[in-house]
């Protein structure tokens, strides 16, 4: 077993914040170590996480959009949500993951403009799930700056 | 031929009657992602035999940048406030021959002796001086919402809209950013769009001069003294409000404590730029602009991912902000849109 990627991504932030800004006086070459030290880190978060966050969202999403048929009254619309529920699931690379969450996400703003443009309360309804799904998305994507 | 070796050759050929010219020290200055900006220490003599020595500021070109921004423009900016109440530094030169430095620029006086991080106003130190820094900061920007537009030099390289096509046409501009660099699908930042569209603000009471970027960190300043607005690449003319909303915005809030900049509430910001300048603040077009200014951000940090990920530019600061801002935008503009 080698140590794991965020063990190492922290630990190059760790030497980059620790050891080696405190040495530059230079405040260009500073700054990027400041950047790259704050990046490395987050990088780490994100490998840790990427894959667990993107199969959340896309089934939150899938969800939403089996949910939604009934309140779209745009054909096209409405089969494209079809097709979105009944596509086969991805594998787990990252890389497949994050396809498919831009095609979700593609097609969460199409339905999201639509149901704006409708007033009935089943809109309304999956106008409020949409916000909250947004909000949602915010809070998986959250990041933050403490050295672990 | 060195970058260092390239600027002793232009200044040695741009000064008047300078001879044994010297480039004593040359450094890059952080921060500044929409142009690469360095400091400059020059000394020669004169045909007298006199020696001088100067400062300089040079904004090159970036090969990739947050802002795709025209130059002359920012130039004539700088040119429209030298020698008048809103302090900048002098500018001097536009070189558009990329024959000097492989790629255009200009030179402005350096002012020195003055910090420009906004972190330094984080300083409990600093404590005692930030009302009046923030008085000053505001009622700068109250000048310039208040200085008479025909004569100014950026007329003539700059587009003067017509009252009610100031909020048009930004929104039209931002979003075509959007269009153009996101990566990947933005649903809150086009929710944010279409909202700004169905509400949209009244006409200004006047079309003014619009820094663009007006915030704690893109001036240079002493204690309480501010001797030079700086970062005028984003500079336009339209509605003043877009300043005061811009520079309220939560992600220059540095210590996500409601105060903009770190140093002032928004509100008593706004007093005192109605005060300076005579406008009044309407508070829906405030909230407008509050919200459009979110959308505005998202655009600056997608086109720096975007210049990033196709590898246009290597600037650690680019993927930084596509990292850190482009979800924290995000947040901000669903709080502008009271939807958290």
């Amino acid at each position: 077993m080698v140590p794991s990627v965020p063990l190492v991504l922290n630990g190059l932030a760790r030497t980059m914040l620790m050891d080696l800004l405190p040495q530059t006086a230079h405040a260009y070459s500073g700054q990027t170590l400041q950047l790259s030290g704050a990046l490395a880190m987050m990088c780490a978060q994100e490998f840790e996480r990427a894959a667990a966050r993107l199969v959340e969202e896309n089934a939150a999403l899938v969800a939403l959009f089996g949910d939604a048929t009934a309140a779209i009254d745009d054909a096209a619309l409405r089969e494209e949500l079809h097709a979105a529920v009944a596509a086969p699931p991805t594998g787990l690379l990252v890389s497949a993951l994050h396809e498919r969450n831009r095609v979700l996400r593609g097609l969460l703003v199409r339905l999201h403009a639509h149901v704006e443009t409708v007033d009935s309360p089943a809109a309304r309804a999956l106008d409020a799930r949409i916000w909250a799904e947004l909000l949602e998305s915010t809070r998986r994507r959250q990041l933050d700056l403490a050295l672990a | 031929m060195s970058f260092e070796d390239s600027v002793a050759r232009y200044f040695a050929a741009r000064l008047h009657d300078a001879h044994d010219l010297q480039v004593t020290r040359l450094y890059r200055i952080p921060g500044g992602a929409s142009r690469e900006t360095w400091s400059v220490d020059v000394r020669w003599l004169e045909g007298t035999g006199k020696e001088r020595k100067q400062g300089f500021i040079v904004r090159r070109d970036p090969e990739a940048s947050l802002v795709d921004s025209d130059r002359r423009v920012e130039f004539d900016f700088y040119r429209s406030f030298a020698d008048s109440a809103v302090p900048v530094p002098r500018p001097l030169y536009l070189e558009t021959d990329p024959t000097w430095l492989e790629r255009p620029f200009f030179v402005m006086e350096r002012i020195d002796g003055c910090e420009s991080q906004f972190q330094a106003v984080l300083d409990p130190g600093f404590a005692p001086h930030r009302a009046g820094l923030a008085r000053r900061m505001y009622e700068i920007l109250a000048d310039i919402a208040a200085t008479p537009i025909d004569a100014l030099p950026a007329a003539e390289s700059a587009d003067v809209p017509a009252p009610d096509a100031c909020w048009r046409r930004e929104l039209d501009y931002w979003e075509g950013v959007i269009d153009k660099h996101e990566l990947e699908p933005q649903p809150i930042a086009r929710a944010g769009l279409r909202w700004l569209r169905r509400n949209p603000p009244p006409p200004p009471q006047r079309v003014s001069v619009v820094h663009g970027d007006y915030r704690v960190g893109n001036f240079l300043y002493r204690g309480e003294h501010i001797a030079g607005i700086v970062d005028w690449e984003m500079a336009h003319f339209g509605d003043p409000l877009e300043d005061l909303a811009w520079s309220f915005m939560p992600a220059w809030q540095w210590a996500r404590d409601g105060m903009a900049g770190g140093i002032v509430a928004p509100d008593d910001a706004v007093r005192i730029w109605e005060e300076r300048s005579g406008l009044g603040v309407d508070p829906a077009a405030l909230r407008w602009w509050s919200t459009f200014s979110c959308v505005k951000a998202q655009g600056i940090w997608l086109t720096g991912a975007r210049e990033f990920a196709d590898g246009r530019a290597q600037d650690i600061m680019l993927a930084f902000t596509s990292y850190w801002l482009i979800n924290a935008q995000d947040r901000f503009l669903l709080q502008a849109l009271r939807r958290v």
